[in-house]
């Protein structure tokens, strides 16, 4: 599949990819706020950047976790013994923010960027899948039939119990918040991406492109090709996704 | 599968989508892929208790790691030996029909030939009815008539839990119940939890699921017994089939028998929808007493009842503006 654009929006950045002028660092997206996920706010300055011409895509949201709301909780939680589910719940629990429920759906990302840029096309909402760039590969080829496709993977991990939980699963502390942006269509002149022809040995972007104590989850994928692009790579093969499901797949300029 | 399963806490809605998952009758042999229609799981009480307390801990997340990320389609996959390509689909309500709309196209892009697709949902516990009660989308009534979908006395959806799941196969079988003959899907760009008066996006789905098919058999509809959604939904069909048609083609509301299932009941819907088809025999959208006069389809009220035709359409209109619509075929497609 031809890629045609490609860029990222993130909180921290790896250093492999500093000097790369489709990265850009941001702290704090602009349209993060109590009604738009830490994750949306950053799809939304990502998609930002790319140039479809007017074009309403099909769009791909590749989402992991949106942005912790837990403080939102804090309020309903029995003074004496800090348990949610004690007694009275029922009537603390009215003071839960209503737009709690919003936050907590991870498909709120695709909806925030459908309301903003005003894209009614069709959408697929994938989450919590480390895989799954590769595996909707052919669903993103199926699209091209029709129109451009966009496809953002976004995350925002770094606080709260997210942080712990992430700092849990890969032992490292510095968390990559954000989101990347990649079009494809038919005509992309930026490089092809496919799933290989044949086994071989990929790069796994969490080991061999980043410092160590670095981490970014959900997005290795798209930094993968950003990466590969930086650095002038003719070909590059990559395997994304935690054991035992590790997924491979390949880019190439030509 | 983990050999300390029962040492940490397994979230209702997995739970479901494994249930599912055991009960289907899959052959031997085929590499399966696996696409899982199911939620954020991290609203449930089990997870909040121990996050809320724990929140700073790194050490302390391993209890609740069959809540995140990769951990969830790892369990499904080893409950149906799934081998192949996985992903999680969250699209809400349109979760289950939207992960059925990612395993055809699979199959259609050759990627493979079999995939199990199962839905699940449960938020039906104190935080969850608390977070819909908070925004004022739940019928809280205490009685089996509370859910009464196009009824003018409706007060908002009714709470439900379940899974659902199926095989979808792209070679020849001897036993087959049914066909995905078609499928489209949009959003909104509305407002997260609202319908909008243009029906543009929402009969685009529609369209591209239908094609040129008119032998509808019946019409499954999203149903929800919101106020906005059932006059919204009948409007629709009205602009979708034509004013004349609208009426001759039944539409059912299988959420009037199982409450809003959430990100499962489009799934659940479908496979009715397909027995529905083989029997010949549509079910019922039940409590519908005293219809809305701005909702004066045949909803099929109250009782089953035959039907001519060999195709269905299935909707999912979801939180965030997911459109969601399939074409299920009682025999294979021409």
């Amino acid at each position: 599949m031809r890629l045609a654009a490609a860029t990222a929006v993130l909180n921290d950045v790896p250093a492999a990819l500093r000097e790369n002028p489709a990265v850009y660092s941001i702290e704090r997206p602009a349209t993060f706020s109590q009604t738009v996920s830490e994750a949306a706010a950053f799809a939304i300055e990502a998609a930002q950047l790319v140039d479809l011409d007017g074009r309403e895509p099909a769009l791909f949201c590749i989402t992991g976790t949106v942005g912790s709301s837990l403080h939102y909780f804090d309020k309903a939680r029995e003074p004496s013994s800090g348990r949610l589910l004690a007694p009275g719940f029922a009537r603390r629990s009215r003071r839960v923010h209503p737009f709690t429920v919003l936050l907590a759906l991870q498909n709120q990302v695709a909806a925030e960027l459908s309301l903003y840029f005003d894209w009614k096309g069709p959408c697929s909402s994938s989450i919590d899948s480390a895989a799954a760039f590769v595996d909707l590969l052919p669903n993103i080829q199926s699209s091209l039939e029709q129109r451009p496709a966009l496809v953002v993977m976004s995350s925002a991990a770094g606080r709260s119990e997210d942080r712990s939980w992430v700092v849990y699963q890969s032992h490292r502390q510095r968390i990559v918040s954000g989101a990347v942006a990649l079009l494809f269509e038919p005509n992309g002149r930026l490089g092809d991406v496919r799933h290989p022809t044949a086994p071989g040995s990929a790069l796994r972007p969490d080991q061999d492109l980043f410092e160590d104590d670095l981490v970014a989850p959900q997005l290795e994928a798209g930094l993968a090709i950003l990466w590969s692009m930086g650095r002038g790579l003719e070909r590059a093969r990559f395997e994304i996704g935690p054991a035992p499901r590790h997924a491979q797949f390949e880019w190439s300029r030509e | 599968m983990p050999e300390q399963l029962s040492e940490v806490a397994l979230p209702r809605g997995l739970l479901l989508a494994l249930e599912a998952g055991r009960r289907l009758d899959l052959d031997d042999g085929p590499v399966y892929g696996l696409v899982v229609g199911l939620s954020n799981l991290r609203a449930d009480p089990t997870y909040l208790e121990h996050v809320l307390a724990h929140r700073d801990e790194p050490d302390a997340m391993g209890a609740v790691e069959y809540f995140r990320d990769d951990r969830v389609l790892d369990l499904v996959a080893s409950q149906v030996a799934a081998s192949g390509p996985r992903i999680r689909i969250d699209s809400a309500c349109a979760s289950g029909s939207d992960a059925l709309i990612v395993a055809c196209q699979w199959i259609e892009q050759g990627y493979c030939e079999d995939v199990v697709v199962i839905a699940a949902a449960s938020m039906l516990d104190p935080v969850g009815l608390a977070l819909f009660r908070n925004i004022q989308a739940l019928n809280e009534e205490d009685d089996l008539g509370a859910s009464r979908p196009f009824d003018r006395r409706r007060r908002g959806f009714v709470m439900g839990e379940g899974a659902a799941g199926l095989w979808l196969s792209g070679r020849r079988h001897e036993t087959v119940r049914g066909w995905v003959c078609g499928y489209g899907q949009s959003m909104n760009a509305f407002k997260l939890t609202d319908m909008p008066s243009d029906l543009g996006a929402m009969e685009n789905a529609c369209r591209s699921a239908l094609g040129e098919i008119e032998d509808l058999a019946f019409i499954s509809a999203h149903g929800t017994s919101t106020l906005t959604n059932d006059v919204t939904e009948t409007r629709l069909y009205k602009s979708l089939l034509g004013e004349e048609r609208a009426y001759e083609v039944p539409v059912s509301a299988l959420k009037s028998m199982s409450g809003h299932c959430l990100g499962a009941s489009s799934l659940i819907e479908i496979v009715v929808s397909l027995e529905a088809l083989h029997a010949g025999r549509v079910s019922p959208t039940i409590n519908l007493l005293e219809p809305d006069s701005e909702c004066d389809l045949d909803y099929v009220a109250n009782q089953a009842r035959s039907v001519r035709g060999n195709f269905a359409l299935s909707n999912a209109f979801a939180f965030g503006g997911h459109n969601s619509s399939l074409l299920l075929g009682r025999e294979a497609p021409r």
